[in-house]
């Protein structure tokens, strides 16, 4: 936040141009400084809280976190790309993708006589390959043939899906290891299990690479100006690239985590990541601009859809719906978002 | 020249003014953009606006011509209370304006976007003839050459300018508002609009002219309005006005000397091009020297190819054969990477699109191209707080005001800005800088500051390589200037050589217009 805490005017200010609606002036400044985020976030715990006290009990709202480790992943992987004004639709499919190739080599290298830790190894190590190559395609793509990222990604999702088919010949993968699930999902490091943990890895780490090393302003630099960044002498192409390929091994997290979580691989898994991780964005605040946003928030913005989506199906709202209040309130932050900029613009 | 401008100025037609503004007030969140600005506006004047970017001329030609409206203050026309609510009612009673930033549709052709808004038709069907006709018809009145079929995306800045102005002339407008028209004009160019102004002058036309250039303004200005801080600061007629008085008026202070002197001996040679060019011959047979400790300008016209020199030598654009040598070291392939590794730095006439991360915050700005110097990061991990002090240093340098680090860059005036960039440029340490056009837009305040700034750097013993239109800004700061014309140098002087003549002469000799 530190970015716009000065060209903000100070609620005090607000209140003396206004005097009497000094109530309204803290919430103007309330949202020239965080976005509309917060006020969702507020709205969605008070409605539904009021609607039915189970949703703030303490043993749902810990579900909920649960639940949405894995989009919160996607969403933070997706930011990367976001931050550099591109965009990745293959994270979806690529989740999958993880679940079904570390399933089938896992399986194989078991089949082979291997025992279990060389196997889980074996397993990991190929998702996490296969993550390397989908990224590097997508940023040599995008970045050195300058090809559109969104129209890329849209293929690449469209193949790996098809990848993933063929590799488990349209049948879910089972028969993983119960060690598996056990390490990566099931038991508590420091009270924490594994999936909150990568979260908080995940995001310490994104955190310090963004705001505290080289890299991290070369790429927000990349994607607020480009051609500015490039006459300063950053090489944009490889900045970019390295965001498509940090963006895949982020979301082979996800996927590993899934697989560890559900003991099934399949195509379909993660599917919904594609469009739910840009929409965490957006609601987040990340500009697909390129540029702007901040990775702390695109957490509270995956909390938020999963929180909603708790929500509603406590509340047995059709899931019909479900979709609609969804699509709605995606249209109210990005207004809310233009609205903001136009107001923090206006300034200039 | 002059006794020529001064037989084509003729008295305003009338003296009763058709647009009156009195104690115009606006503000937006934060900013009190306009207090208490006026305006008399009689037919058949040129009527210039002037005063340091931000001192509201923009606010105000755009509540006249219906952008925004006023929280205070009176617009009469021709006598009566009048208030726009958007620009079509502004554009119905007669009030035609021609912005800075172009409202052309690039895809679309010339006689599209002359209609566009106003297009023949009747129940929504476009009638190609009558369209045809009247595009026919305002080309004419304004002898402007264009094909009217020409997609505009097609077209040089010059004639984009044509087919802006002939889309707001369609409408005969009774006012008319120029923003810094000749921002993008070569000489003749300019020549040929001041013509065309010159002429609706004569018809009657109320005209309100904004600019910073003390040419035009002897050249076709009838009266001036002085503007600071959104206030009205003084009317008086052209005649009375001169540079100076002028400058006081719009700073509100005496400036006393623009350029500043120096006298510090220049040493031996850091860079040379020989045999420069390109194989498409828009820059060719280029040979310069620049000395350690140098200002050295490149003089030309809007076009004549001397950006494109100091670009090349930067790697920002490519260059066929030749020899470029840099402190002893023959450079082949240069990009901006290596060429700032070797202590080059090049800083873009396009602030917007070139220069500034918007909508990020000055600290990051101006520490952007020396991140990976040991004083900034140490392994690629920021040092935050040497950072933020090497930041505030350099903001201090350049005399940016506000002094706030924190703040979104778009939110500085482009004098500003220009320092942002400069100082970007600083804190890599370079021993030669390229700036391109570094006073573009820029108010005579900042200007002041930011010629103090280079002529301090020379003095430290960078070289500066200046780019520049600006014929005075040439005289006055260079040590020594070469003149571009048609991709190639004309000629070559040392500043007690140099004059206004001696430039144009050079600037005309090979200069064959390339469309």
């Amino acid at each position: 936040m530190t970015q716009t805490s000065t060209s903000v005017p100070s609620p005090a200010e607000n209140a003396a141009r206004a005097p009497g609606h000094r109530a309204l002036g803290w919430l103007k400044f309330a949202f020239l400084r965080f976005g509309i985020l917060p006020f969702l976030l507020l709205v969605v715990l008070v409605a539904f809280g009021a609607a039915e006290p189970r949703f703030l009990s303490g043993e749902n709202l810990l579900n909920v976190a649960r639940q949405s480790t894995f989009l919160i992943i996607v969403a933070m992987a997706q930011a990367f790309v976001i931050l550099n004004e591109g965009l990745d639709l293959s994270v979806g499919s690529l989740v999958g993708l993880v679940t079904v190739t570390t399933g089938v080599v896992m399986n194989a290298q078991i089949f082979g006589g291997a025992d279990i830790p060389t196997a889980i190894a074996m397993g990991m190590a190929a998702g996490l390959g296969v993550s390397l190559i989908v990224g590097m395609i997508n940023g040599v793509c995008i970045s050195f043939f300058g090809f559109n990222p969104f129209i890329t990604t849209l293929a690449m999702m469209t193949a790996l899906t098809g990848v993933s088919l063929t590799l488990s010949n349209g049948v879910p993968v089972g028969g993983i290891p119960f060690e598996f699930g056990e390490v990566f999902s099931i038991n508590r490091y420091l009270g924490l299990q594994a999936p909150l943990i990568a979260v908080i890895v995940i995001f310490a780490g994104g955190y310090f690479l963004l705001h505290h090393t080289v890299f991290g302003r070369h790429l927000y630099a990349t994607g607020s100006n480009e051609r500015a960044a490039k006459l300063s002498g950053i090489p944009t192409r490889s900045i970019r690239l390295v965001s498509y390929l940090l963006c895949s091994v982020v979301t082979c997290f996800a996927g590993l985590l899934m697989l560890a979580r559900t003991g099934t691989g399949a195509a379909g898994i993660g599917s919904q990541y594609a469009l739910e991780s840009v929409a965490a964005c957006v609601i987040a605040g990340v500009s697909l601009m390129g540029g702007v946003g901040r990775i702390g928030n695109v957490i509270l913005g995956a909390l938020f859809l999963t929180l909603l989506n708790n929500g509603m199906n406590i509340l047995q709202v059709q899931s019909y719906l479900q979709k609609i209040v969804l699509g709605v309130i995606l249209l109210v932050a990005l207004g809310g978002d233009r609205i903001r900029l136009r107001l923090l613009g206006e300034r200039s | 020249m002059t006794q020529l401008n001064a037989q084509l100025r003729r008295e305003p037609a009338t003296l009763t003014p058709v647009l009156t503004l009195t104690g115009i007030g606006k503000s937006f969140p934060g900013v009190r953009a306009l207090d208490g600005a006026e305006l008399e506006l009689r037919a058949g004047e040129v009527h210039v606006l002037f005063g340091e970017n931000g001192a509201g001329k923009s606010t105000l030609i755009n509540i006249i011509s219906g952008v925004f409206s006023q929280d205070e203050g009176q617009m009469m026309l021709n006598g009566k209370p009048c208030q726009f609510r958007n620009v079509h009612e502004a554009r119905a009673a007669g009030i035609g304006a021609m912005f800075q930033e172009f409202s052309l549709a690039p895809h679309l052709t010339v006689e599209e976007n002359i209609v566009l808004g106003n297009e023949p038709a009747r129940g929504g069907v476009l009638r190609p003839r009558e369209t045809r006709a009247l595009v026919d018809e305002v080309l004419e009145r304004c002898s402007f050459a264009l094909d009217p079929r020409r997609e505009v995306s097609t077209l040089n800045r010059a004639e984009q300018q044509m087919v802006e102005m002939a889309k707001v002339l369609l409408v005969e407008p009774k006012i008319l508002i120029l923003d810094e028209p000749t921002a993008s004009l070569s000489e003749a160019e300019t020549q040929t609009l001041f013509a065309l102004v010159d002429e609706l002058r004569a018809k009657g036309v109320a005209i309100i002219y904004i600019t910073h250039r003390m040419r035009e303004i002897n050249q076709i200005a009838d009266r001036i309005t002085v503007m600071r801080d959104g206030r009205h600061v003084a009317t008086l007629d052209a005649d009375l006005a001169d540079h100076d008085r002028l400058v006081e008026l719009m700073t509100g202070r005496k400036v006393g000397n623009l350029y500043p002197s120096r006298s510090t001996p220049i040493g031996e040679p850091i860079l040379t091009l020989e045999n420069f060019g390109t194989e498409d011959q828009t820059l060719h047979d280029i040979s310069l020297t620049l000395r350690r400790g140098e200002i050295l300008g490149l003089a030309g016209l809007v076009g004549c190819g001397k950006s494109e020199i100091g670009r090349a030598i930067f790697g920002a654009q490519a260059f066929d054969h030749g020899t470029l040598t840099v402190e002893g070291t023959v450079i082949d392939k240069p990009t901006p990477r290596a060429m700032l590794r070797q202590g080059v730095c090049y800083i873009s006439s396009d602030r917007r699109h070139e220069g500034l991360m918007m909508g990020r915050n000055t600290s990051d700005n101006i520490a952007l191209s020396a991140l990976p110097r040991a004083e900034f990061s140490r392994n690629g991990i920021l040092r935050l707080i040497s950072e933020r002090r090497l930041v505030k240093a350099l903001a201090e340098k350049i005399h940016l005001r506000p002094m706030t680090l924190d703040a979104d860059v778009a939110n500085y005036s482009g004098g500003n800005q220009q320092k942002i960039v400069i100082a970007r440029a600083l804190a890599t340490r370079p021993e030669i800088l390229i700036l391109d056009e570094p006073t573009v837009g820029v108010d005579v305040g900042a200007r002041v500051e930011i010629y103090k700034s280079i002529v301090e750097l020379a003095d430290e013993g960078t070289s500066i390589l200046l780019i520049s239109s600006d014929m005075p800004e040439i005289i006055h700061l260079c040590d020594r200037c070469y003149s571009v014309s048609g991709g190639t140098i004309t000629d070559e002087m040392t500043a007690s050589e140099v004059s206004e003549a001696r430039l144009l002469d050079s600037f005309f000799r090979e200069h064959a217009p390339k469309d």
